[in-house]
């Protein structure tokens, strides 16, 4: 299965990435409601 | 307005059967079934408006003129004041003056005991007593000290021995790296993401124990959605929750974000080591469907 991520959809992660980074970058971006640093 | 797009290449108007919900209900708005969203006060708001498990957000700023108003350049003596500066600014909310040492403590008080701010209408947990400022600070400090020994104690239990996770060594250089990250003011940015791509000895990187108190893809999913997200996203592990936006694809998968960790023994006694694994730890989904 792959990453879901809100307002995102599923994401495409190559083998050799670490998933975590791509849900660590989806967390902290700027344009996501739900990042700590928003709220 | 809120269209949804079907694959069949049909769009429809589904405003009226569409969830709403907004970042500060009834502060800066109100927003009603048909989608109209009205003032309440000046400020900025976020309207997360839900059809089925699809999700679209707004953000809206209402301005409002003050007369007199003028911006007093306030320095930015902590990072997460950085992104609020200019939203303050355009909304004409002036940031507040520093409080006294007086009331640091009383508000710190009050939150390590309640676990709340103080509030006007409430009697005051901790009150300064008449003695001088010095001696107010310098016993408030001791006080704070000695109840932050008996919560490390509290957490080393309930950590190592009650939940069997981590073991003391591991607990007190992560509790050490926490402390340490939020006296250099490290962004939450920065933060979440040194804690959630922490990999290596648990020893050598402390925010990799994350990932040891965290042992399973479900409980790494909710332990995140709590710490990051600030909800308890459990119930969405077998069935969608008919008002909260967070649906059961949500649940499984941030869930996949974290099934290739895994964990080996380290160099010495108790010592683990976080990796990328190839083998995948497929988080079982809950049979019950939306």
């Amino acid at each position: 299965m792959k990453p879901h991520l809100l307002l995102k959809g599923d994401v495409d992660v190559p083998a050799d990435r670490d998933r975590r980074e791509v849900f660590a970058e989806w967390l902290t971006a700027d344009d996501n409601p739900s990042s700590p640093a928003r709220r | 307005m809120v269209l949804a797009h079907f694959t069949d290449g049909s769009i429809r108007d589904v405003t009226p059967i569409t969830v709403y919900s907004s970042s500060a209900p009834n502060q800066s708005a109100t927003w009603g079934d048909n989608g109209v969203v009205e003032k309440v006060a000046r400020g900025e708001t976020a309207i997360l408006a839900r059809y089925l498990d699809k999700m679209a957000t707004s953000y809206i700023t209402f301005l409002e003129d003050v007369p007199g108003f003028a911006w007093n350049n306030a320095p930015e003596r902590i990072s997460s004041t950085r992104s609020s500066m200019p939203s303050s600014s355009s909304c004409r909310f002036l940031p507040s003056d520093l409080c006294s040492d007086e009331e640091f403590l009383r508000r710190r008080m009050s939150t390590r005991r309640a676990g709340c701010p103080p509030s006007k209408n409430r009697r005051p947990i901790w009150r300064p007593r008449t003695r001088t400022s010095a001696d107010q600070f310098g016993r408030c400090a001791r006080r704070i000290r000695r109840l932050r020994l008996v919560l490390d104690a509290d957490d080393r239990r309930y950590s190592a021995v009650e939940r069997q996770k981590l073991n003391p060594t591991g607990v007190q250089k992560f509790r050490l790296w926490l402390y340490e990250s939020v006296r250099s003011d490290k962004p939450l940015n920065q933060f979440a993401r040194e804690l959630l791509t922490a990999s290596g000895s648990a020893y050598a990187n402390p925010a990799a124990n994350y990932w040891r108190a965290s042992r399973d893809p479900q409980d790494a999913t909710e332990t995140t959605a709590q710490l990051f997200l600030g909800i308890r996203i459990q119930c969405a592990k077998c069935h969608n929750h008919p008002f909260e936006r967070w649906t059961q694809d949500n649940y499984y998968g941030i869930g996949a974000a974290f099934v290739r960790i895994g964990r080996k023994a380290g160099s010495t006694a108790d010592e683990e080591v976080v990796f990328v694994s190839k083998r995948v730890k497929s988080p079982s989904r809950a049979p019950a469907s939306r």
